[in-house]
């Protein structure tokens, strides 16, 4: 017999794989952006650092969106 | 397809679906929570990760943009103007000593010169004054002379180009334009 409880962690944690491959997706894309800002760094083109830096901005708060969902769902499975 | 049914192994402490081992009933082990938890803390360290890579790029865009305005340089007398003919160049260091750069002499008034560095992968770059273009031999990379821009190859950015005075006959090297 399983336990509702078990079969909820079960549940959110199908729900967790998920959001855990976005994260590394942003993740991912995040450190493509630092490369781009460090050769526009090293490069001295000054157009690409502050863009890239908006673009890293925006992964962050998807980021803590969804760190904020999770701890979220984490309290809610118990 | 159907698993071929086990039979049960009888040896002490060798678990089976018939007679668990006495130590899993005293720790059990609760995968579900166990794999929710180690999601979570990694999904954690990520976001962790996420917020570094987010500094590390405001870094740069600060420091580059602090870093942005041309700094004065000390001007350094790199020539003479009877030294350097038509359609020659020459070899000087500006600001550093391992700061390589090229003065070319165009026309009998005019000249320019750029950091030899090329912005590919920064081998030397060598004026050709036959085809009249500045040329990286490491991976083929082309330069306009008169202006430092890039016209074929690899390189997409244009030559550090040296601002220059003339005065009394002596070419002095008076900065850096990137």
């Amino acid at each position: 017999m399983i336990q509702p409880q078990h079969r909820r962690r079960e549940q959110a944690t199908v729900v967790l794989d998920t959001i855990l491959v976005i994260v590394v997706v942003l993740v991912g894309i995040q450190l493509w952006l630092l490369t781009i800002g460090v050769e526009a760094y090293l490069g001295q083109e000054r157009n690409l650092l502050w863009p890239s830096f908006g673009a890293s901005a925006l992964c962050l708060l998807i980021n803590g969106y969804l760190l904020r969902y999770v701890l979220k769902l984490s309290r809610m499975v118990g | 397809m159907t698993k071929p049914r086990l039979e049960p192994d009888e040896r002490p402490g060798m678990g089976n679906a018939a007679t668990e081992p006495q130590w899993k009933e005293d720790f059990p082990i609760d995968w579900a929570n166990d794999h929710f938890i180690a999601r979570r803390e990694f999904t954690k360290f990520m976001v962790v990760s996420s917020l570094g890579l987010f500094l590390g790029n405001g870094y740069l865009a600060v420091r580059g943009t602090a870093a942005g305005g041309a700094e004065p340089m000390a001007e350094q007398m790199i020539a003479l103007v009877e030294e350097v003919q038509v359609g020659s160049a020459r070899l000087f260091t500006y600001p550093g000593e391992a700061d390589r750069c090229l003065l070319i002499r165009l026309a009998p008034d005019r000249f320019v010169a750029y950091s030899q560095k090329c912005t590919h992968l920064s081998c030397a770059v060598q004026y050709r004054p036959e085809p009249g273009d500045l040329f990286c031999p490491c991976h083929a990379g082309f330069f306009d002379p008169t202006s430092g821009d890039p016209t074929g190859g690899p390189p997409t950015r244009r030559l550090p180009r040296i601002t220059l005075r003339i005065a009394d006959g002596r070419i002095y090297a008076t900065g850096v334009e990137v």
